[in-house]
């Protein structure tokens, strides 16, 4: 069935057809109305969950960190203050390999004080152990919901869904929504690693010494390096069950062009007119679209450079000191590879400005005319 | 090596209550509905058990210590509900209301109290039917006494029957109240008045009485005119309107005074079609009816004038003619209340067909046995209710200036319990105080029938030591009533109890100050895992092997039921 929903909805229709059993959450804009419409349905006995209200994100996420110990699925949203301070409970979710799946709606942090979108808050997290699925539309919001569990339960790691604030989180798009029998049969029931007994205590947690502690660590990031290919793997199978695939990026345009250029989340819509456009003018360019930023689609992307001389990244965040974190990424992954491409780092449409055609088209053609980047950082679109 | 740092092993050996320097643990302390109820209810306990819905226990629980459910809900002035905590919070439990409610579930379910087997353990006369009397016999029976009550009049009830008009408690209510009381094997003899047919010398059988004749006297107002004719006794003609309803008076009617009786004849004489003004000395706020019965009494068109005082009553061609002073309000006197004062060159006339005094009552001395000490207006008695004369007791109106039905069938509980004692050889006095709800004066029978069940500390919970963050402003369900057109046309109730729904909802909204409830709040809470439950079964008790004391369970309880006290090392 099609409905016309909101990014929002769409990640609580994801969620109810996740069969959540715990949900813990606190308000903060332009997450709120996730869990408005989550608490709604908790409260009305249409959905059988536990809907924990707590103080505060720090609460949310550990309460999540107890149920999902307990063996049972969690989900928690937020936004931007709100995941900062969820950041310790961050870490211990990851080092406790607990799969939990957390819905970040972009937004800035401040100050200035700032609701709109931007993705400081989410990839002020990338060091904290969680998968990161970005979404560039409401069909993708809901599908990833669905997707974010499968991976999260099969690698014991938790997955963090990102979409932008407004421009999806309360913008309204035709989705189709699966039946409940057609996610059931997608996403079996959690099976717990160490299922609790009451009558069998054990001990969660415990402390590692450094005899030890590296050895987890190792084990941390073995999960993550299995991610690409389960990912791959469910997402193969949510092709054949509801038509659609989303890949740990999507290329746009023609195969071996001159020029990459990579975004993620909306911007990348709109940079597909871009690409159109420029490509009728005769332009070599082709789109990247990253959906998966951690673990990063180094191997991915790598696959789709074929020759290409250049890349620009546009990034809808600023690692202050360093640049965009997208961008800043991707230097860093290709340093020991043999074709490494110009990399041009765009940064624009922080705190919810607009990246317009006209912001995209400019940084293309900065691209096309210069051999090398000017400087470490381009600006799109500063009032200087 | 595991995918976590996990231990198969477990911790329980690692006994943490060994930090513990306080500890908690759960203790019951005294509501303050209880505390203020004068007869002595368990309301906690019983708005408890409405809450499992089981109305029956409810029923049960309220009759340990009160007879008259029924009567209460409808009549009593509800101190209880003065002090409720949920009052400062939003609007405090309607307590009357659930009573009611429970009482109206056992009789249209058609519950009896049954009646306590086992030997008789002595004779026990009771003098006076009304609430003390009959109180004094329930109880008096429930301990194992055989007890005749005598009545002067040719039913039972006293002002209950006679005081109190049918439109605030149905006859039918009291009948079934009073019913109960006999099938517990108490024996009502109406038509012998004391001092007349009935002489204490005919008692001699029986090893103690219990005085509760009441005050049925109306007192007067000493000024002229007050004799003539179409000058009527307030509690006389009340009694006569509740008896037959039928009486001769004129249209329009003065009512002097402003306690329940002044307002219960101008309701009564309004649904008799007449048109009555309530004259009173001392302003609103002084006058000691009560507040929901002045409401009403205004709703159903009766005119109030206050701040005037009669001090002559003439007769003028078919009218009466009441000479009055306007007053003004001068120093606080004894009472607390501040005295009217006349105001100089103010005198008024106000005309009427008929004037109806009810300016107080007051006890009748002649039929009392003699060496009885009375002061100010009543026999003076110690709290037990024992008198001067060994074997003797009394209660009521006959004792108090407290003249409420609480009061009276709380003073009939207390002798009962005074006089089994008294036959028993006991200290009265030291059985009293064992059962003293919070700092008394009120008493549980129950307690002192089951003295290990209901424990509770006598301190009174306040709103300040409750956790109310665990509860959310709720709407006072409020109890209907009939639309005044309709409601002044004839003795019909006036107030319509609640149904099912209303009173689990109005029940719900109970604090249950003092008395856990199993909300699980602390098992919630607990850091240690400390609180017991086991097969789901919520235990009220501490794991003292590893409660580390840190006290979260006594501030997140939200109803104060759990104590903290330091550690003994």
């Amino acid at each position: 069935m099609k409905k016309v929903i909101t990014g929002n909805q769409a990640v609580a229709y994801g969620v109810i057809l996740s069969r959540v059993d715990v949900i813990s959450a606190y308000p903060i804009t332009p997450q709120t109305t996730i869990v408005e419409e989550l608490s709604e349905l908790t409260a009305s006995g249409r959905m059988k969950t536990v809907f924990l209200k707590v103080e505060s994100e720090h609460s949310a996420m550990a309460a999540l960190i107890g149920a999902s110990t307990g063996g049972v699925r969690c989900f928690t949203a937020t936004s931007s203050h709100g995941l900062a301070y969820m950041h310790e409970m961050l870490h211990w979710a990851s080092g406790a390999r607990l799969p939990i799946v957390l819905v970040n709606v972009n937004r800035a942090i401040g100050p200035p004080w700032n609701i709109w979108s931007d993705q400081s808050d989410s990839l002020s997290q990338r060091d904290t152990g969680w998968v990161q699925l970005y979404c560039e539309h409401n069909q993708e919001v809901l599908d990833t919901v669905l997707q974010a569990y499968r991976i999260a339960e099969s690698v014991k790691l938790p997955v963090m869904v990102v979409l932008d604030a407004y421009v999806l989180s309360h913008t309204s798009e035709a989705v189709e929504i699966p039946t409940m029998e057609e996610v059931d049969a997608f996403l079996p029931p959690y099976c717990p690693e160490y299922p609790i007994d009451t009558q069998e205590p054990m001990a969660f947690s415990t402390i590692a010494t450094p005899d030890h502690f590296l050895e987890f660590r190792y084990k941390l990031q073995k999960a993550m390096e299995q991610v690409p290919e389960i990912a791959k793997k469910v997402d193969d199978e949510f092709k054949s069950r509801f038509g659609r695939r989303y890949g740990a990026i999507e290329r746009y345009g023609k195969e071996e062009t001159e020029i990459l250029l990579i975004t993620s989340g909306t911007v990348t819509g709109t940079s597909r007119t871009v690409i159109d456009k420029l490509i009728g003018k005769g332009v070599s360019v082709a789109g990247i679209k990253i959906k998966r930023f951690r673990p990063f689609p180094i191997e991915e992307i790598y696959k789709e450079i074929k020759g290409a001389k250049k890349i620009a990244v546009i990034d809808r965040n600023l690692s202050a000191g360093v640049g965009g974190i997208f961008a800043q990424e991707l230097r860093a992954s290709l340093y020991s590879r043999e074709q490494r491409p110009q990399i041009f780092g765009f940064i624009s449409g922080l705190g919810g400005r607009d990246i317009t055609p006209e912001l995209i088209e400019e940084a293309v053609q900065y691209t096309v005319d210069h051999p090398r980047p000017e400087e470490e950082i381009l600006w799109l679109g500063l009032k200087r | 090596m595991p995918m976590i740092s996990i231990s198969f092993g477990h911790m329980d050996w690692n006994k943490t209550g060994a930090w513990r320097a306080q500890r908690p643990f759960y203790e019951d302390k005294t509501p303050p509905c209880s505390a203020a109820c004068p007869v002595g209810n368990d309301i906690v306990a019983f708005i408890q058990r409405m809450t499992e819905g089981d109305f029956e226990g409810a029923w049960n629980l309220i009759k340990e210590e009160n007879p008259f459910p029924g009567i209460c809900g409808r009549v009593c002035f509800h101190p209880c509900e003065s002090k409720c905590n949920r009052g400062a919070y939003d609007e405090p439990i309607a307590i009357h209301a659930l009573e009611r409610f429970v009482s109206d579930f056992a009789s249209n379910s058609n519950k009896k109290i049954k009646k306590v087997p086992g030997v008789r353990k002595g004779k026990i006369a009771v003098i006076g039917s009304g609430p003390a009397g009959m109180s004094c016999g329930y109880h008096l029976a429930r301990l194992d006494y055989d007890v005749t009550v005598f009545e002067s009049s040719s039913l039972p009830g006293g002002m209950l029957r006679e005081g109190i008009p049918s439109y605030r408690l149905p006859k039918d209510v009291l009948d079934r109240e009073i019913s109960n009381i006999a099938e517990l094997g108490v024996e009502f003899r109406t038509g012998m008045p004391f001092g007349e047919n009935l002489k204490l010398e005919d008692l001699k059988n029986y090893q103690a009485v219990f005085i509760a004749t009441g005050a049925h006297q109306s007192r007067g107002l000493h000024i002229p005119g007050e004799g003539g004719k179409s000058v009527l006794s307030g509690l006389d003609l009340l009694k006569k309107i509740n008896v037959c309803k039928k009486v001769k008076l004129g249209d329009k009617i003065a009512v002097i005074g402003g306690g329940n009786t002044a307002i219960d004849l101008a309701r009564s004489v309004i649904r008799l079609g007449k048109k009555p003004t309530i004259l009173y000395r001392r302003s609103k706020e002084e006058m000691p009816a009560f507040e929901d019965e002045m409401v009403e009494a205004i709703e159903e068109g009766v005119k109030i004038r206050y701040l005037v005082n009669p001090i002559r009553i003439q007769q003028k061609d078919s009218m009466k003619r009441l000479e009055c002073l306007r007053m003004e309000l001068g120093e606080k006197d004894e009472s607390g209340r501040r005295r009217p004062v006349p105001i100089p060159n103010s005198s008024f006339f106000f005309e009427a067909e008929s004037v109806i005094i009810a300016a107080g009552e007051e006890i009748e001395v002649s039929f009392l046995p003699k060496g009885l000490e009375k002061k100010e207006g009543i026999v003076l008695t110690q709290r037990d209710g024992s008198t001067g004369i060994k074997g003797i007791f009394a209660g009521g109106d006959l004792t108090s200036t407290q003249r409420t039905v609480a009061h009276a069938i709380g003073s009939g509980k207390k002798a009962a319990l005074a006089m089994d004692c008294y036959l028993k050889g006991k200290d009265s006095e030291d059985a009293l105080r064992q059962i003293l709800i919070g700092e008394g004066p009120s008493i549980s029978i129950f307690r002192h029938l089951h003295p290990e069940e209901r424990r509770m500390n006598p301190h009174v919970v306040t709103f300040e030591e409750l956790n109310t963050d665990y509860f959310e402003p709720l709407e006072r369900r409020r109890e209907s009533k009939g639309v005044v057109k309709k409601r002044i046309k004839g003795f019909g109730e006036v107030t319509s109890g609640f149904t099912d729904g209303s009173a689990l909802e109005e029940a719900e909204r109970c604090f249950s100050c003092g008395t856990c409830n199993g909300c699980e709040n602390c098992y919630v809470f607990c850091p240690d895992a400390s609180i017991m439950k086991t097969e789901e079964v919520f235990s009220r008790q501490v794991d003292y092997d590893f409660c580390k004391g840190c006290g979260i369970c006594f501030s997140e309880c939200p109803r104060g039921a759990i104590s903290l006290k330091e550690e003994a090392r």
